[in-house]
């Protein structure tokens, strides 16, 4: 049966040549799509939970809606250690985030803090940390000093080593303010950010609030792999056990940027369609030129015994061959390409001057490379497969129901 | 006992709104070992008696039995099966598969039957050299003559050691030279082996070497000659 396959798919070599190739130009549009939107998903989601949140954030119940300094959670170490005992938790760091204004003697801008603890936290967890372009981190969780955007130093006409005033609403909603000192600024690109943006220690930021030293706003967990947020955030949940405290992953923390990649899913999902069924026509086109063509030779096989069950398998099994073997083009093809997607990628830089595009607060990086996941090539595997196959059905159930006496008095 | 038995057995075809009678009460039977030859004008039934005895095309009404089962009460997959176990068919047109080899064609039934591979290999190595085919076994239809490919067409036909083997106008394609040569190797098949034979033809030097002629006219049996080897 394999072998009068395999010979049948090589009758008409040019029309299935023209099939394989139309299977491998589908499995490398598949290719390029999966892998630069995965890649540009991934980066969202970096990007966004760089910001500040995580890949699953722990907070107190309440304050993803109303956020209010007086909302804390009470005990972050003993969070942060439990957090850490979760596998797949690569970093845990608790963090203090809100309104505040800052002020020099000529002027004052609003903006928002970020106060992280420096011995804690990874520059490759925490996108301000990279973007920091002059100066320094402070090192000390308790000095008085700041990093601030880049676009509120110029508004606020700050340097490094000026002061600046922090002003917050504190834990009892009393005005309360510190002097920091400029110890470096930070540009990411992101206008909001950088123009009114600051970051601070994080016992320096607790004693502005009132808080104590084992409070914070949220704790924000690095994953490994970001896919596994929702089993790590049910899991850390169950484990807290703490009605006060809830346990998001990125989708509801950052539930615009899970809105921007459903929307984009969708879309890619529609392009998808339409591409597998032109592939799908073409390749049903073909088979079923194939089965017409042979009409007489399947009556005969009929006629010498064969069940009309094993011509539809041979028929069906002509189509698998035909999808293996277009995969196995496409796979070739695709391979230079991804990569080359994976060491260069596309390079937007030409298009986009402002080096990359802005996506709910986080830039994505100029440069489109591909990732792929196992479970992105089951899907181009078992999609290109599973479409010759459907697309092999019609003939095949068509060269089934050849009445073999009809078909050999076409003599 | 026959092996093929057909008792008022008539085939109407529906063409449009017209209906073709190509059988009418056709009483026939053929006796295991007999070489035998339906003959008769254009439009006598020969054909049709053929398929409706090979279990291809059924009957309007009547009973028509081979190798003791009656067909008309058969389902479409016993049917295959009794083509396939029973029955051996050699078209005019040879009808070998293009893609696969002589060896490949003469074994075809034994692998729908499953039968072992040494086996098939065995029997159809000796049945294509028998047939004249030795050396030419791995050549593909298209390589080879009309008269070798109906020969690959004979092998294939008595590889499963059928019942009986049916023929439809069998040298209709083949030169003189050729086709001498294949009804000498169906004569001594039938008269070493003892397999039974039913052809149509229209062709005379196929008549004359038949031991019973059935004549066929309108649809039935003008008449049934026993005739003296040669």
């Amino acid at each position: 049966m394999l072998r009068m396959a395999w010979r049948n798919l090589w009758r008409n070599r040019r029309r299935t040549l023209i099939t394989l190739a139309s299977i491998a130009f589908g499995v490398l549009l598949a290719v390029t799509m999966l892998g630069i939107s995965n890649y540009k998903y991934y980066e969202m989601i970096a990007q966004s939970t760089r910001m500040g949140l995580g890949h699953v954030t722990v907070l107190p119940k309440g304050y993803l809606e109303a956020p209010s300094f007086k909302l804390r959670l009470g005990n972050a170490a003993a969070l942060r250690a439990l957090a850490l005992g979760r596998p797949g938790v690569d970093a845990a760091v608790p963090r203090v985030q809100g309104p505040a204004l800052f002020a020099t003697a000529a002027r004052n801008v609003g903006g928002v803090f970020f106060a992280l603890d420096p011995a804690l936290e990874r520059p490759a967890d925490n996108t301000l940390l990279q973007s920091i372009d002059s100066g320094a981190l402070f090192k000390d969780r308790e000095a008085s000093m700041a990093v601030v955007g880049e676009g509120l130093a110029r508004k606020l006409k700050l340097g490094l080593g000026k002061k600046m005033v922090v002003t917050v609403s504190d834990v009892h909603g009393q005005m309360s303010s510190i002097l920091v000192r400029v110890s470096g600024t930070f540009k990411t690109g992101v206008a909001e950010i950088d123009g009114g943006g600051v970051l601070l220690p994080l016992g320096t930021a607790q004693k502005l609030l009132g808080y104590g030293p084992d409070e914070a706003t949220a704790l924000a967990l690095v994953l490994g792999d970001e896919r596994d947020s929702d089993a790590t955030a049910l899991a850390l949940g169950a484990a807290i056990h703490d009605p006060g405290v809830e346990v998001l992953p990125w989708k509801d923390s950052l539930p615009q940027v899970w809105g921007l990649i459903q929307v984009d899913r969708v879309g890619r999902r529609l392009i998808l369609l339409v591409l597998s069924l032109m592939i799908a026509m073409g390749v049903l086109n073909t088979s079923l030129m194939s089965v017409i063509e042979r009409r007489r030779e399947f009556g005969v096989m009929l006629a010498l015994g064969l069940a009309p069950w094993d011509l539809i398998r041979l028929v069906l099994t002509e189509s698998l061959l035909t999808g293996l073997v277009g995969l196995a083009a496409g796979g070739a093809v695709s391979a230079p390409w991804i990569w080359y997607l994976k060491a260069h990628g596309i390079d937007l830089r030409g298009l986009l001057p402002n080096g990359g595009v802005e996506v709910n607060g986080a830039m994505l990086k100029p440069i489109f490379h591909a990732i792929y996941y196992p479970e992105t090539v089951a899907l181009i595997v078992g999609a290109a497969l599973g479409l010759v196959l459907a697309a092999g059905i019609y003939p095949a159930w068509k060269a089934g129901s050849v009445p073999p006496v009809e078909a050999i008095r076409n003599d | 006992m026959a092996i093929i038995e057909m008792k008022k057995v008539s085939r109407i075809y529906q063409q449009g709104h017209v209906s073709v009678q190509a059988l009418q009460g056709l009483d026939l039977a053929i006796q295991p070992g007999d070489f035998a030859a339906l003959c008769g004008p254009s439009g006598s039934g020969k054909t049709t008696c053929l398929n409706i005895v090979g279990a291809l095309d059924r009957a309007s009404s009547g009973e028509t039995w081979v190798d003791g089962h009656r067909l008309e009460t058969m389902t479409r997959t016993e049917l295959s099966r009794l083509r396939r176990d029973r029955i051996g068919f050699v078209f005019q047109a040879y009808n070998l598969i293009p893609v696969l080899t002589a060896f490949e064609n003469t074994e075809f039934i034994l692998a729908l039957q499953g039968r072992p591979v040494a086996e098939r290999r065995e029997r159809c190595l000796a049945l294509l050299k028998a047939v004249g085919l030795e050396g030419l076994e791995g050549r593909r239809p298209d390589e080879l003559s009309g008269g070798q490919q109906q020969r690959v067409a004979i092998a294939r036909a008595i590889a499963h050691d059928p019942a009986v083997v049916l023929a439809d106008e069998p040298t209709a394609n083949l030169d003189s030279a050729n086709a001498e040569a294949l009804l000498e190797l169906m004569e001594r098949l039938n008269r070493d082996r003892g397999i039974t034979f039913l052809f149509s033809t229209h062709d005379a030097r196929v008549m004359k070497r038949a031991r019973r002629l059935l004549t066929l006219k309108d649809g039935r049996l003008e008449s049934d000659q026993a005739v003296a080897a040669a």
